[in-house]
């Protein structure tokens, strides 16, 4: 009697307690949810936590938490409240769906499988379930059965389908499917082309498109051109420092060819020849021709583009040798999303001259900078802003005392501005300004300061052939006379590319 | 005469702009059909939306939803039911705390907030056969209009129950874990216990998370949109585009006069040398 006296007595004050915790408890998680869904997390976040509080059996409040957490970025939280959630109701199918997500979205992609799982199983979670099950297989390449579940995904809920038909293209394109994956991005990028998704495909199938095309690259140009004065000392004839003041038409030929010796995902090697031949139609003492071996390595490493080219060029000047020249030229570039890209570069350069004539020129050059593009809708459409230092370092040749004379350190700042226009014509006008210093002693305090312009418009014609034309303009001021100089070019090209 | 066309003017006035409705609640959970009835018009509720006073909150089969209004007063509406919001103010500052709803059908849960256990508070339920008034409680109550019966279940303080035959009287008090039934024209029952099995049992519908997955991180996830593609799943990035060639050669680069004509006909962006 005595016992069940306790007894009443004990469940009359444990009862209400409960009941009050409770209540309490999902008041608490009532107003939290009024928060979560005005987007307030910070404050939806400090409810649910009085609510756990409150009621730690409250398996909802703690679901709620651990999704507030989740949108907070606190995924530890979340799983840890998630976990306890399903260990006090294991049948709650949406915790395990939202356990599956925060353990893929921290990388512990086996342990997200058997949540993910049970979700799939819930006809309202199913596809859902199946998208983030797949990009778990996906992570830890079992790509086959992940395709599966993206097939699933996008034929469960037409919601879906634009990151279930994304994901079954990249599961595509790591198994080596390419006409699939192509099939799949397309559709990605043609329901949905502004998207970040859609932006992804498109890189997709810009990225299989670089690996799938022909190891043997070539182009040819030709063009012809008006140059209002002809700037190089003709062959044979010394006329220092080379400007002719007379005006030649004139014809050029560029062949261009390029050997994928090795091509992987991130990086390529090639062997590139070019061969140029100018002809001027009344000074054929400047005819030049140059041949000119290149090795290149480009690649992409994490947020980089890097490349390494080395070039020797050797020049014949109206059939004579002329000059030897090698480059050697690392840079690295950065591509800022979808709003520009930023290069920065390091060239170093031997001359060597083969005609006596000019052998006072033999030296280095050093030139380092960096260019900054801004794209204003697409890369096609631009801004640019760049900045050169270069020095040129003259080795001592002969007679001893010019040997500096040609010694300088330039600095060079530019601008461009490239558009696209309709009919796919590309257009680009540019600015730069040179500064040239030379040496004091050597060159008697030569300064040149050095204008140029450049506009130039460019028209495909079809799949090969692209139409070019041009105008320079190079107008140098200098304080000594011998080099004070306007030059004009307009040039109209025809390229060829196969 | 003035005084009775300023009258008609203020009435005049009152006419052309009608004075906007009050929220006196939101909508912080659903799931299932659930309608709000405002003006003789009747919307699918959405997370979020106001209610107002006057509104009608319909839930169809399967259909649920949870209200919190303006006093932190929680009010969760099971399938089946249709309840009028038809009067609710909050006004700490004097003091003014009320709430009268109307039970048609179906079943409700209210947990009533502090406020309510001040002197003045008042929170009431109506259905067809009883009225239950509370302070600073919860409790649940339901309303069969076939069999005319209404049902109040006590989880926490007291509710006083009144059938309509005596609204004055003083009716019977449940207390947590008692409940009472008024049937049409009788008394309401005398209170009885139930335990705890019934008591979670009754809760366990009023808790619950909600359809359309608002909250879930599968459904919100950006990549679902397609606004967001995780870095493991990015597009490798394409090689850049640079070509050995130092563009259209121009014999003057080789005495160090000017650069390559036309440096960018090669149509790339990026550099050349």
């Amino acid at each position: 009697m005595r016992r069940l006296l306790v007894a009443v007595v004990l469940s009359a004050l444990v009862l209400p307690v409960v009941a009050e915790a409770s209540q309490e408890s999902r008041q608490l998680q009532a107003l939290g949810l009024v928060e979560f869904h005005a987007g307030r997390y910070s404050k939806a976040l400090e409810l649910f936590d009085k609510a756990v509080a409150a009621d730690a059996s409250d398996v909802y409040s703690r679901y709620y938490r651990g999704v507030t957490r989740s949108r907070l970025g606190d995924l530890k939280g979340a799983i840890s409240d998630l976990r306890a959630v399903l260990a006090a109701q294991p049948d709650l199918d949406a915790a395990a769906l939202d356990l599956g997500v925060a353990l893929v979205q921290t990388g512990k992609y086996r342990d997200a499988i058997p949540p993910l799982i049970q979700a799939q199983r819930n006809r309202e979670f199913d596809a859902q379930a199946s998208l983030f099950l797949g990009i778990a297989q996906l992570r830890l390449n079992d790509i086959e059965v992940a395709r599966a579940n993206f097939a699933r995904a996008a034929a469960r809920d037409p919601a879906l389908k634009i990151p279930a038909t994304y994901y079954e293209a990249v599961a595509n394109y790591r198994q080596g499917y390419t006409d699939s994956a192509i099939e799949h991005f397309t559709a990605v990028v043609n329901s949905s082309p502004n998207s970040e998704m859609g932006r992804q495909a498109s890189a997709f199938l810009t990225k299989i498109q670089q690996l799938e095309r022909p190891v043997y690259e070539g182009y040819g140009r030709v063009g012809f051109q008006y140059d209002t004065n002809v700037v190089l000392a003709p062959g044979g004839n010394v006329i220092v420092p080379g400007i002719s003041h007379q005006s030649s038409g004139g014809a050029t030929i560029d062949l261009n060819g390029t050997y994928a010796v090795w091509r992987g995902e991130d990086a390529e090697l090639l062997l590139g020849y070019e061969f140029f031949q100018s002809i001027y139609f009344d000074l054929g003492d400047f005819d030049l021709t140059d041949n000119g071996p290149n090795v290149q390595l480009v690649g992409t490493v994490g947020l980089f583009d890097y490349g390494i080219s080395g070039r020797y060029d050797y020049y014949l000047l109206a059939g004579n040798n002329f000059l030897q020249e090698v480059n050697a030229f690392p840079w690295i570039g950065i591509p800022e999303s979808n709003w520009g890209r930023s290069e920065a570069f390091f060239r170093m350069r031997r001359r060597d001259f083969l005609d006596p004539s000019y052998e006072v020129r033999d030296g280095f050059n050093y030139a380092t900078g960096v260019q900054q593009y801004y794209y204003l809708k697409t890369p096609n459409d631009f801004v640019s802003v760049g900045y050169r230092f270069d020095s040129e370092q003259p080795l001592a040749a002969q007679p001893q005392e010019n040997a500096n004379q040609y010694a300088y350190n330039g600095h060079e700042i530019s601008v461009g501005f490239g558009w696209l226009f309709p009919y796919d014509i590309s257009s680009f006008a540019g600015f730069s300004y040179h500064r040239e210093r030379y040496s004091v002693v050597a060159s008697d305090g030569r300064r040149d300061e050095d204008y140029q312009a450049t506009v130039l418009v460019s028209r495909p014609i079809n799949e090969y052939l692209t139409l070019t034309g041009a105008f320079f303009g190079d107008f140098n001021h200098s304080n000594n006379p011998l080099y004070n100089y306007t030059r004009e070019i307009g040039s109209i090209a025809l390229e060829v590319r196969f | 005469m003035a005084r009775a066309r300023y009258g008609l003017l203020v009435a005049l006035l009152l006419l052309a702009f009608p004075v906007a409705a009050q929220e006196v609640g939101t909508v912080a959970e659903l799931d299932g059909t659930v309608d709000i009835g405002r003006s003789g018009e009747w919307t699918a509720a959405a997370i979020g939306a106001p209610i107002e006073q006057g509104d009608q909150l319909r839930t169809g089969k399967r259909g649920r939803l949870k209200v919190v209004f303006q006093d932190d007063s929680v009010l969760s509406v099971s399938e089946q039911s249709l309840v009028i919001v038809n009067e609710q103010v909050f006004d700490p500052a004097t003091s003014k705390t009320r709430s009268y709803f109307d039970l048609v059908r179906g079943k409700l849960n209210s947990i009533v907030s502090d406020y309510y256990g001040q002197p003045g508070a008042s929170y009431e339920v109506k259905t067809a056969t009883a009225v239950a008034g509370v302070r600073g409680t919860e409790f649940s109550i339901s309303y069969d209009p076939d069999d005319a019966v209404t049902e109040v279940l006590g989880f926490s303080g007291q509710v006083q129950v009144h059938s309509l035959l005596d609204t004055s009287g003083p009716g019977v008090i449940i207390t947590a874990n008692e409940s009472t039934t008024v049937a049409k024209g009788q008394l309401p029952t005398t209170p009885r216990r139930f335990n705890e099995k019934f008591f979670r049992q009754q809760l366990e519908g009023f808790s619950f998370i909600g359809g359309g997955r608002f909250e879930s991180a599968a459904a919100t996830h950006p990549l679902v949109a397609g606004a967001k593609v995780p870095r493991p799943d990015c597009a490798p990035a394409a090689l850049p585009n640079v070509v050995a060639s130092g563009g259209v050669h121009d014999a003057s680069t080789l005495v160090g006069q000017s650069p390559p004509v036309v440096k960018a006909v090669t149509g790339q962006l990026g550099i050349s040398f």
